[in-house]
Order: C-alpha cells, then sequence, then structure tokens
C-alpha cells in the first residue's frame, strides 16, 4: 500500500480512489477464497458427477459341478467386435467438414448432418467388419444413434455373437480395421443340456438392483441371476462380486480415463454331491417309458443322505433360459397338463399308496402285541361300517411277509387299526412328513400328514384304515419316501438329504480354500430293534425275489434289491377312469445297503408295471458301476 | 541528472527512472497469460495441422512484442504533446467505430474491423483515446470544473463513444467507459454534487432498465437488449424469464435456455472451484483439457478460470498480486505525476484497468453477470494487449516525465 501512504501529500480524492480499488480487490479476493477453498468440495462434487460415470463389471459366475467334476453349469465366452468412439472423433469431424463445404447448409439442418456423418463414418467400418467376418447386414441407425447419445463412453457392439469361424476370420484378416477390437464376454451354458435341468435351475438376465448398496451405477453390463435350483439357492456363492469402475468422459461424453476401484471377484464353483452318470441313467430311464409319463425319481445314498440323482420329467433345457424365450415356448413350457418346469421329485405331492406300508410295517413291528407269523385270513376285501375296500392282493392266508410282498390291503388295515392312529403318527413324524426336508428351498413342497390337532378333533376309525394303505390325509414327495427308504434300509438313521457338497474357488483366488457344506446330517434315529430291520428288509426283499412279489421286475441278477411297490389313486377322474400314481421305492445291495431308488410315474398302471422295470435299469446301472469303479465317498 | 523541460529523457537516463515494478509485472501477465492460452487451446481436437506462427499463444506473444515496443516509443514522448493530439486521435476512434458498422457482422454483432491477419478492435483504442481527450479537457482551473457546462461537455465527449459501443453491440465495453470517466472527473476537481447526481440519476435509470428487462413483457420494454445480453442478465439475476401465468411448456423451454445460457457460468464457476487451494496443474485442468468450459471462452474471456482451475486459489492470488501492482502503481504515478494532466491519465489507465480485471474475473465466480471483457493481458485477443501494454507505455510516460519542471 505504498501508494495510499504518499498520498497523504497530495489530495483526498486521490486517496477513496486507492481506497476504491483496494475495496474491489478485497471482494475479489474474498470471492475467490470462497469459491476456491471454502466451497472446493462442493464444486469438486459437481466436476465429479458430470464427469465420470460408474460402471458395474459382472463377475464370472461360479461352475456347476458333479461329485466327480462333470461340468453341468459353466460359462461359454462370446465374443463380439466392439467400436472404440472416442477414436472415431476425427473421423466424425473430417467427414463433416468434407460434407459441409460441398454446398451450404442452414443452420437447422447441421445436427442432422453431423449425425448422419458418424453413421456414414461407424457404418463405414460396420461393413468392413461385416466382410471381414462374413455377415452381411446394415448397420442400425437409431440403435448407433441411441448408442452415441446415450452411452458414448463405452464401445459400440457392432457384430455380437461371433461364431467360431467369425472370429477366426475377424482375427485373421480384421486387424487393419481402426478403432475396433474384438470383446469376450461369458454367457452361462449347460454343456449337459436336459440333464438335472429342475435341479440346477437357470438363470435369467436381470438388472441388479437400483441403487444398490447406496451406489448407483450408470452403466451395466449384462448380469444374470439364479432363478431357480441351485443357480437360485447358491446365486450367492455363484454370482461373485461386481467390479467397479469409473470412466472420465469430456464434455462430449467421450472417454478419456479410466479408474478401477474394485475388480470383480468370479464367483465360486459349486460341487453337487449329484453323480452325473447316475443322473444320465436315471433320466434315460425314465424317459424309455411308453407312452410318456411324467415322473420322477430320487437315487440317495443310504450311508450320508447324499443325492446322487434327482430327475423329472418331463425336462427342459435350461440353456433356453439365456436369450428371449419365445412367447410360444413360454407357454408351452407351462403347459397345463405336462408342466415340464416342474420339479416333481420336491415340488409335486402324491398319495403314496402301499409304499406306505413301511411305515405302517414298523409301526405294527414295534407295537410289541403283534407277531409277524400269526396267519390272517383274508376275504380280499375289508369291510369298514358300510364301506368296503378292495384288495388287489385277493383272498387267502397271510402272514407279515405274503401280505407285505403282496401288499394285502387287508392284512395292514386290520392290524394298522389294532396299532391306531397315535402310533402311525408318531412313527410318520419319525420320518418328517409332512415337513419340507430343506434341500431345495422354494422348490419343495412340505406334503400332508395328519397333525395332532386333526387328531384330537376326532379322528375316524375310517381315515386310519385310509391311511394304512397310503391313502386319505397324506402325501408325499419322492424325495421324503427316498428319506425314509434310506432310513429303513440303513438300519434306523434318518439323514438330512444333501445335494450341495462343498463351495470352490476355481481360480486360486487369494485366501479361497474349499467349503465343505455340512455333511452326515442325522436328522433323527429310529426307535427300531434289528429284529425289525431284518423283518422288513426281507420282506422288502421278498417283494422283488419272491414269486408272489409285486416288485419282480425290478429283479437284478446278482444284486439283492429290497423294494415296495405303490399305486395310489389320485382322486381325480380322466375320461372316466382314476388316475393312479404308481411308486417303487428300493434299496440295494440288501445286505449291505448302499442306493435307495425311488421311482413315482404319474398315472401308471401299477407300481409293479410301471415303476419296477425303471427302478430295474437304475439299479442295474448302480450295481455296474460300483462293481467297476472304488466306492462313492 | 535533470532533463531540462524541452528535450526528451536520454535512453541512458531511461533505465534508471522506469518505473520498473509496473513493467515487470506486465511482462509477467503476459507469460502467464501465453501459458494458459496454451493450455486452453493445445487440448483442441483439430484435424488441420496448424503451424506454429497460427497458435493463439504466438499471435498473443506477437502482439505482446509489439505492444511492449510501442509502449517505449509512446513513453518516451512526453505526454503532453500527445494530449495535445488527443483530440484528433478521439474522432478517429470514433471514425474506426462508426466504420464497424461497415463490416460484416460476427456472430450478429459488429465489434471488429478485419486488417488482413488480425482484426482490430476499435472499443479498445476508444478507451485509451477517451482516457486521453477527458484528461486534456478536464486540465483547467477549478473555477471551471464548478461550470455545469463544462460537466456536461465532459459527459457528452464519453457519451458519444458509449452510444456507439453500446450499439455495436458491446455493453461490456460501453459500461466500462462510465467508471473510467467518472473516476477521472472527480480526480479532476469536478465538483462531488454534480457527480453524485448524474451517477444517481444514472444508477436509479439503471436499475429501472433491468426491472423492465427482466420482468415487462417484450411489448413494455422500452430498451431491446440483444437476447444473449438479456439472458445473461437472466443468468445473473437468476430468473428464467417465466412469468407466473406461463404454461408449463413455456416454463420450461425458459428453464432449457436459461440452462443453456447458464452453462458457461456455471462450468466456469465449476472450474474456479475444484481449482481449490492448489489448482490440479498445468494442461491438467479436467473442466480445460476435456471441454466442459467451452473451447470458444476458455482462452479469452474465460481464461482466469483455467487459471484457478489449473493453478488453484495461490495462481489466482499471484494474479491479484500482479494487477495490483500495476494498478497501485498507476495511483503512484498519479501521485508523483508533475501535472494535473498525467495525474488524470493515470487515474484514468488505473481504473481502466481495475474495471477489466473486477469485471471479468467477478463474472468467472458469477460476481458480475457475463460480458465480453478481456482480462488484461491473460485473455487472448491482440487489440486488447496491445491497448493495455499502450495504457503501461503511458504510465512509464507520466513517470519519467515527472520531475522535468
Amino acid at each position: 500500500m505504498y501508494a495510499t501512504s504518499t498520498l497523504e501529500k497530495t489530495d483526498s480524492r486521490l486517496r477513496w480512489i486507492g481506497l476504491f480499488f483496494a475495496l474491489g480487490f478485497l471482494i475479489l479476493l474474498g470471492g475467490l477464497w470462497f469459491v476456491q477453498v471454502v466451497s472446493f468440495e462442493k464444486y469438486e462434487r459437481f466436476r465429479e458427477v458430470q464427469s465420470s460415470r460408474t460402471i458395474r463389471e459382472t463377475p464370472v459366475r461360479g461352475k456347476i459341478l458333479d461329485r466327480h467334476g462333470v461340468v453341468l453349469a459353466e460359462n461359454r465366452p462370446v465374443y463380439s467386435v466392439v467400436l472404440f468412439m472416442e477414436n472415431l472423433r476425427s473421423g466424425f469431424q473430417s467427414t463433416y467438414k468434407q460434407m459441409r463445404s460441398r454446398r451450404s447448409y442452414s443452420r437447422s439442418e447441421l445436427p442432422e448432418l453431423q449425425s448422419l456423418c458418424r453413421y456414414l463414418v461407424a457404418s463405414n467400418i460396420f461393413t468392413q467388419v461385416a466382410t471381414v467376418v462374413r455377415r452381411p447386414g446394415v448397420l442400425d441407425r437409431e440403435r448407433f444413434e441411441r448408442h452415441y447419445s446415450q452411452k458414448l463412453y463405452v464401445p459400440f457392439t457392432l457384430v455380437s455373437d461371433l461364431t467360431e469361424e467369425e472370429r477366426a476370420r475377424f482375427v485373421g484378416r480384421g486387424s487393419h480395421i481402426p478403432s475396433v477390437d474384438l470383446d469376450c464376454q461369458s454367457l452361462r451354458s449347460y454343456p449337459q443340456e436336459n440333464l438335472a435341468a429342475h435341479l440346477l435351475g437357470y438363470v435369467r438376465r436381470s438388472d441388479p438392483e437400483f441403487p444398490e448398496d447406496g451406489f448407483r451405477f450408470h452403466y451395466h453390463q449384462p448380469e444374470y441371476r439364479g432363478k431357480r435350483g441351485i443357480e437360485l439357492i447358491h446365486d450367492q456363492e455363484l454370482r461373485g462380486e461386481p467390479g467397479i469402475k469409473s470412466v472420465l468422459i469430456n464434455n462430449l461424453m467421450y472417454r478419456q480415463e479410466e479408474h478401477v476401484w474394485l475388480y470383480p471377484v468370479p464367483g465360486e464353483d459349486i460341487y453337487l454331491t449329484l453323480d452325473a452318470g447316475i443322473q444320465r441313467n436315471v433320466e434315460q430311464a425314465l424317459g424309455r417309458m411308453r407312452p410318456v409319463k411324467r415322473s420322477a425319481a430320487v437315487v440317495m445314498d443310504v450311508r450320508n443322505g447324499n443325492v446322487l440323482a434327482m430327475a423329472s420329467l418331463p425336462a427342459y433345457d435350461p440353456n433356453e433360459f439365456i436369450d428371449r424365450l419365445s412367447p410360444e415356448r413360454w407357454e408351452s413350457l407351462n403347459d397345463e397338463e405336462w408342466r415340464p418346469l416342474l420339479n416333481r421329485a420336491t415340488n409335486a405331492k402324491y398319495p403314496p399308496g402301499s409304499i406306505f406300508k413301511i411305515v405302517v410295517a414298523l409301526a405294527m413291528l414295534e407295537d410289541g402285541r403283534f407277531d409277524p407269523e400269526e396267519p390272517y385270513l383274508s376275504l380280499g376285501h375289508i369291510q369298514l361300517g358300510n364301506r368296503r375296500i378292495n384288495d388287489t392282493a385277493g383272498p387267502g392266508r397271510f402272514d407279515f411277509r405274503r401280505a407285505f410282498a403282496k401288499s394285502s390291503n387287508s392284512y395292514f388295515i386290520e392290524h394298522g387299526l389294532t396299532v391306531g392312529i397315535d402310533s402311525l403318527k408318531r412313527w410318520g413324524d419319525r420320518f418328517y412328513l409332512g415337513r419340507r426336508t430343506g434341500l431345495l428351498p422354494y422348490q419343495e413342497l412340505a406334503g400332508n400328514y395328519p397333525t395332532w390337532p386333526q387328531i384330537r378333533e376326532g379322528w375316524p376309525r375310517g381315515e386310519t384304515a385310509n391311511l394304512c394303505i397310503g391313502q386319505g390325509r397324506i402325501a408325499v414327495t419322492p424325495l421324503q419316501m427316498a428319506v425314509m427308504t434310506a432310513a429303513v434300509a440303513n438300519g434306523g438313521t434318518v439323514y438330512r438329504p444333501r445335494i450341495v457338497d462343498r463351495a470352490q474357488f476355481s481360480l486360486a483366488v487369494s485366501g479361497s480354500r474349499e467349503r465343505v457344506f455340512e455333511e452326515n446330517r442325522v436328522w433323527g434315529r429310529l426307535p427300531v430293534s434289528r429284529e425289525t430291520i431284518r423283518t422288513i428288509h426281507e420282506a422288502m426283499l421278498e417283494d422283488v425275489e419272491g414269486l408272489e412279489g409285486t416288485g419282480r421286475r425290478a429283479q437284478v441278477v446278482g444284486l439283492a434289491i429290497g423294494g415296495k411297490t405303490g399305486t395310489a389313486q389320485s382322486g381325480v377322474f380322466l375320461d372316466g377312469r382314476e388316475i393312479k400314481h404308481t411308486w417303487f421305492v428300493s434299496f440295494a445291495p440288501v445286505g449291505n445297503p448302499r442306493y435307495a431308488v425311488v421311482v413315482l410315474v404319474e398315472d401308471g398302471i401299477s407300481g409293479g408295471i410301471s415303476c419296477a422295470p425303471v427302478s430295474q435299469e437304475i439299479h442295474r446301472y448302480l450295481h455296474r458301476s460300483s462293481l467297476a469303479s472304488v466306492p462313492n465317498r | 541528472m535533470e532533463v531540462s523541460n524541452s528535450r526528451s529523457p536520454s535512453w541512458f537516463g531511461i533505465f534508471g527512472r522506469l518505473e520498473w515494478s509496473l513493467l515487470l509485472a506486465s511482462v509477467g501477465l503476459v507469460l502467464i497469460g501465453a501459458a494458459f492460452i496454451y493450455s486452453a487451446t493445445s487440448s483442441r481436437l483439430s484435424i488441420e495441422a496448424t503451424s506454429w506462427f497460427q497458435e493463439r499463444y504466438v499471435n498473443q506473444f506477437l502482439a505482446a512484442g509489439l505492444g511492449l515496443v510501442l509502449a517505449v516509443v509512446i513513453s518516451l514522448i512526453d505526454y503532453r504533446i500527445i494530449a495535445r493530439w488527443s483530440m484528433a486521435l478521439y474522432w478517429l476512434a470514433i471514425g474506426c467505430l462508426l466504420l464497424v458498422f461497415a463490416m460484416e457482422p460476427v456472430a450478429g454483432v459488429q465489434r471488429w474491423i478485419p486488417l488482413g491477419v488480425i482484426n482490430f478492435q476499435p472499443s479498445e483504442f476508444a478507451k485509451l483515446a477517451l482516457i486521453l481527450l477527458l484528461a486534456h479537457f478536464l486540465c483547467r482551473s477549478g473555477l471551471d470544473l464548478r461550470d455545469p457546462v463544462v460537466f456536461v461537455k465532459a459527459l457528452g465527449l464519453m457519451l458519444l463513444p458509449f452510444a456507439l459501443i453500446l450499439i455495436e453491440p458491446d455493453l461490456g465495453s460501453a459500461v466500462v467507459l462510465l467508471p473510467i470517466s467518472f473516476a477521472m472527473m472527480f480526480v479532476a476537481g469536478i465538483p462531488r454534487r454534480n457527480l453524485l447526481r448524474v451517477i444517481g440519476v444514472g444508477a436509479l435509470l439503471l436499475g429501472l432498465t433491468i426491472v423492465d428487462i427482466l420482468f415487462a413483457p417484450e411489448n413494455l420494454q422500452l430498451i431491446r437488449l440483444k437476447d444473449h445480453q438479456q439472458y445473461r442478465l437472466r443468468v445473473y439475476f437468476g430468473f428464467d424469464g417465466a412469468g407466473a401465468d406461463a404454461t408449463p411448456e413455456e416454463r420450461r423451454r425458459a428453464e432449457r435456455d436459461f440452462r443453456k445460457w447458464s452453462y458457461n457460468v456455471d462450468q466456469a464457476l465449476i472450474s474456479v472451484g475444484s481449482g481449490g487451494l492448489t489448482g490440479k496443474g498445468w494442461r491438467q485442468g479436467t473442466q480445460n483439457v476435456w471441454g466442459y468450459l467451452p473451447r470458444g471462452v476458455a482462452h479469452n474471456d474465460f481464461i482466469f478460470s483455467v487459471i484457478a482451475e489449473e493453478k488453484g486459489f495461490l495462481g489466482s492470488l499471484v494474479v491479484l498480486v500482479l494487477y495490483g501492482i500495476v494498478i497501485f502503481g498507476g495511483i503512484r504515478v498519479a501521485v508523483e505525476a508533475r501535472d494535473p494532466l498525467g495525474k488524470v491519465i493515470a487515474v484514468g489507465v488505473a481504473t481502466f484497468w481495475f474495471s477489466h480485471i473486477f469485471i471479468n474475473i467477478g463474472m468467472n465466480i458469477k460476481l458480475m453477470p457475463v460480458t465480453g471483457l478481456p482480462l488484461p493481458l491473460l485473455s487472448d485477443g491482440g487489440s486488447s494487449v496491445l491497448c493495455f501494454l499502450l495504457s503501461i507505455g503511458l504510465l512509464e510516460n507520466i513517470y519519467l516525465h515527472r520531475r522535468s519542471y
């Protein structure tokens, strides 16, 4: 302020001017301080908002494999040719300049001219690419303009989903084309197609939740979410963690820089307890039935509850869900009669019919008042009040084994009524009937079983009689029957069924190790004597091996199979006849039980005719493969 | 060594007696200006290769070089001799301002006279001519200055170029003439009462005009501003121009127009603000390099935003300090001037600088409405650089001749 100090000797008017200037400078200084230092963060945020776009990068989804590492669901690379828009700017401009110099344009025509020039440049490159890969076509102008105005900062896809040959041609002869490159994305694929489709489920294109973790994405790569089955249940593990990067853009939205904040973490691979070989065999066995039937089958390791196969027919190909499904296809997948999407092994319930006699037999044998040797004279039907229940076993003399093998309704109703509903209820509860096993959440029914309140309200004898032959207020899923069969087979341990063995990163992700899902989950132990188990095993063996057995068609030479047929009235009538759901539950080998096999056929003829042959095929396969290989875990 | 009345100072004497701080500050500003003009223009995507002599920062150097030579030449001719020719210079300037209207409008305005390679902007020179003539006119006895007729004549001298520049249109340059003239009249000794009266009436008229422009329907507007001027005012006052009874369609349109016009200012503010204390580094400002700060104005009207973004508050401070040296140096020259003529010219020049600086920097931080006023020696523009260096020459002239009675 040397100027003002010397002002004393001159006139005051100059001093006023000096003061005025000083004031002006202070105002500017204060303003700049306020804008640049005090409000820095505010303007920095503005700058960031207008110049950065966050992009969500989809991680590679984990695979699903069977117990031996056979791939059931994986990702296939999908190649496309993409165009880097920021490299085209000078091309856009020079074309625009050229076009503009040809004739004069009015101001209002210029935006259209610019758009045209952009399209010309891009479509020129498109034609080059199309020629090289030999996929002629025209660049969709609308799609290009939309990309230009909205997502300029990400590459534009010129040709998508290249075939192997197209990709080879592009790699070989496309290198001279400017500003284009191959882009690879992974797409879910199920190499075994229909195999275990219901169990695996499928994925569908799904936009991430918005806003996710309070974080807004401007753009995200295509992302798939599990919608059914294992894909849904273990979506969290399979999906991995998305990556986040931000693209810094200029005022025209062209990409300037990229920062990766988070690299995507690939999903974990899920190993199932399933055995793809068994699964394929089971599906083929069910599929060979003529006429084609709606059916289901479960193969379980009786020693630990591991599910080795689980099939439901008709099935579908989960690959179909990757692309958009046509409405007609969607309709046929939801066909009322066939319902291919339904997993009949867990998500449908049926009256068990005679296979429930296994539970009734346990109740009888453990009752203490019952002698399996004591003969019973059957009339071929049984009269309950004014209701007459027919018996396909026919009249005659029955002891326990014969009654079981011939599936005498009269015998089991007679003795079941003696045992009483309370005891039957308790035995059913020990197998968790009427409850979900928890194997496939969202895809499992609990079934029906009498509840204590129902029983206490007054339980008619007729209902008990129905229950003794697996009819009436009882409905079960094939999976529940597998649990039951396995428990009886292994001598009384009820295992919770298990389908997922372990989750594991396929690549060496730092700090990763395999996570084994709980094994040998004992759900309960049956209070049974070895005597009872032996009696039932013998009776079940008799059903398959015996001359009068209903399950003789399940016989496999050299293998002792214990089984029980069931033919249940559904209460549904079609063309004047009642539809019957037929069952065959079995285990093998009888001396050293290993596999429980449950087969259900909707609208079958009888358990012995419809289901036992399917079981036979499955047992034969199991027998052969266990002879050929080291025992399964 | 005393120099006699009739002789110019010798070359040898000049170096010892120059006001070096003024000169060094000016050279510093020219260098800073060229550096940031380079920063603001080099990132521009251009398909034609430009030769080095076509680059704006080179032009700026050339203009500055010419300006310095002319400044030295001018500083050697006693300002009293120059003042005698001021009337001729004034009418020459008026003539040029009239000539402008014969030219093809550029972007809707007529401000330039094309002279082959460069465009000459007469309004800049008109400011200097007015400073000289007004100083010459006002250097009379105190008794004369109290005469309202003299005052009115002085106002008339100012109003002629004011009106011509206003209809070019170049509102900013026209408005700048007001503080320059009033400061000169004030220092020359025009009675305070007369000045206040005119300023008071002027302020009232200005207020009414602004209210009229912003709020009156179009058919009731007494002064029709150009669209861009109207919008700049609206942006400054944060008023989008949609009346209370506007339909949603009108309101949307008004809002869109408003946003379009406020874009420059908003981006300038973001540039300045995001510079922070130390800035992002030369040629590293994303607002500048990535084109958010409109390329058409980054190197001239909004050069300060580029400096503030890339060099931060400290950079702004350096610029302000350099300007402070020039302006308060100008006042010091006024104090030390040997006669009222020198004093009044020096004050005129200092106010000339101050007005440009305050309005331009103020506009970058939304303290002032947007006008096309260049920032002295920093903004790209040959005419403006030449004029500001000439004005430095005038100050040096007065300083050199301060003791030669």
